[in-house]
């Protein structure tokens, strides 16, 4: 009967832990899979916000606007960094599901894409914003690609902006997500307030001295896209971002004076060569500061030389 | 006696019945372990295919817009979408900065449609009386083409010139 008893109980506990291990083996595996599906997803969206900024990059246009409606609340991560010949930026995401956000994506790199925003960018309504505008200094360097998904009040902004945002706004029609006004006051709540040439916004730019003013940091900018540029991306970003674009103008500047070599060669008497040189040489820049002070007058002298070489145009 | 060969024969179903619960344990884990299998290689092989879709995605809108990306776009007339500056494309060739420059692409060829020339691939000699520049060539790909119009400035006529002429873009196919 007592020999009984302890075979009994014996069997029972071997049973009880054997089941409880698989089964617990067996809820592990599962959650690991949702998890894993979940960066897998997320990993694939990467995949395709970078190839959806392929089909929206600029050509002959001057500015673009778009819209990514995304199946859920998503939140995209701008990572950026000068490491290597153009630097690199890197893409990921992640989304809202279950009423948690899940674990951020796989990371995509690309090499020819420049986006100025935060570093972590949140839809809003599901939904985030996309301006492209070109920066051509003095040749088209690459495209400023801006993502927003918060609401903007842009309080008494200059014309030329005011007219940039009623271009992509079709005069209101479509909602980008910016507002103008003439007063701080009739900006709604919650959204992010920016000042032209006054202060007492989340953001203030002042146009004289072409500097935005974010979170106590200066970011130097040249003209409106930039500007824009500057008042969507993070600090940290939009100096990143800048640099990378140096850095490829940096290259191109090379090619474009072996192009002026080539065609001076060819019977086309350019002589910019030595000021493409200077040009590369000055594209070696660390801030944006740098950018607008060192740069921008070189570029700006040299596209008013090539322009008068008419047929014989380098860039 | 007895007890000795009573407490043998209770150690033997003992003995049996862990035995029996072992191979209960094994069978289960085998099947799991079956169904693990099947449920990955279901799942690699549709992962494969979207990472496929997406290079494939890539590769096309690439090949649609490459004309305008400041390493191939014609400056000098205002309104032309699609036409590379040859010049350009050549002069990138040499550089070796750009290698992994275009992602997801393993192969960047642009080609002579009209009039060909006697060389193939051109080389310092050759340019520009060559039918087409490769940047980009690394193993096995799925291409796809655009027709563009490649332009440079021509020394026998003293003015710039458009030819016709295709790019052709492809992708490595995940193995």
């Amino acid at each position: 009967m007592n020999r009984n008893g302890v075979d009994f109980t014996f069997s029972w506990i071997f049973a009880i832990i054997a089941g409880a291990v698989i089964l617990g083996a067996a809820i592990y595996i599962t959650t690991q899979l949702i998890d894993s599906s979940d960066v897998q997803r997320d990993t694939l969206v990467a995949g395709e916000i970078a190839n959806l900024l392929n089909h929206i990059q600029t050509n002959l246009e001057d500015n673009k606007y778009s819209v990514i409606n995304f199946a859920t609340d998503t939140r995209v991560y701008n990572e950026c960094s000068t490491q290597g010949v153009f630097g690199v930026q890197r893409l990921s995401t992640a989304s809202k599901t279950r009423n948690q956000w899940s674990d951020e994506s796989i990371r995509k790199s690309v090499y020819d894409k420049y986006l100025f925003s935060g570093e972590v960018e949140e839809t809003e309504d599901k939904r985030l914003h996309i301006m492209v505008n070109p920066l051509v200094a003095p040749f088209k360097i690459g495209d400023i690609i801006s993502i927003y998904g918060a609401k903007y009040c842009f309080v008494n902004p200059s014309n030329s902006v005011e007219d940039l945002i009623n271009d992509l706004s079709v005069d209101g029609k479509q909602d980008i997500g910016i507002n103008i006004t003439t007063s701080i006051n009739n900006c709604e709540r919650n959204v992010t307030t920016v000042c032209f040439n006054r202060i007492g916004c989340d953001i203030n730019v002042n146009t004289q001295s072409e500097v935005v003013t974010k979170d106590g940091n200066d970011m130097y900018y040249e003209g409106d896209s930039l500007m824009l540029a500057a008042i969507f991306s993070d600090y940290e970003i939009y100096e990143c971002q800048i640099s990378r674009l140096m850095k490829r103008a940096s290259e191109l500047g090379v090619v474009y004076s072996k192009k002026a070599v080539y065609i001076e060669g060819s019977g086309c008497s350019n002589n910019l060569v030595s000021d493409l040189q200077s040009f590369v040489l000055a594209t070696n820049v660390t801030s944006s500061r740098d950018f607008a002070r060192q740069v921008m007058p070189i570029a700006e002298d040299l596209e008013r030389r090539n322009n008068d070489l008419g047929s014989c145009k380098v860039f | 006696m007895t007890w000795v060969h009573a407490r043998y024969s209770k150690m033997n179903k003992g003995q049996f019945k862990i035995q029996q619960m072992v191979f209960i344990i094994v069978a289960i884990i085998i099947l799991f372990g079956i169904v693990s299998v099947f449920f990955v290689s279901i799942r690699f092989s549709s992962l494969r295919g979207d990472v496929e879709d997406l290079r494939k995605d890539a590769v096309l809108s690439q090949v649609r817009k490459i004309a305008g990306t400041p390493e191939f776009n014609w400056i000098a007339s205002d309104d032309c979408s699609s036409c590379i500056d040859l010049d350009k494309v050549f002069l990138l060739k040499e550089r070796n900065t750009y290698n992994g420059f275009w992602t997801d692409t393993s192969l960047l060829r642009v080609i002579r449609v009209y009039p060909l020339h006697e060389n193939e691939e051109c080389t310092t000699e050759s340019y520009p009386r060559c039918n087409q520049i490769t940047l980009v060539n690394s193993g096995n790909f799925e291409a796809y083409e655009s027709f563009v119009s490649l332009c440079r400035f021509d020394q026998d006529i003293k003015q710039n010139k458009c030819e016709i002429g295709k790019i052709l873009m492809g992708f490595d196919s995940v193995r």
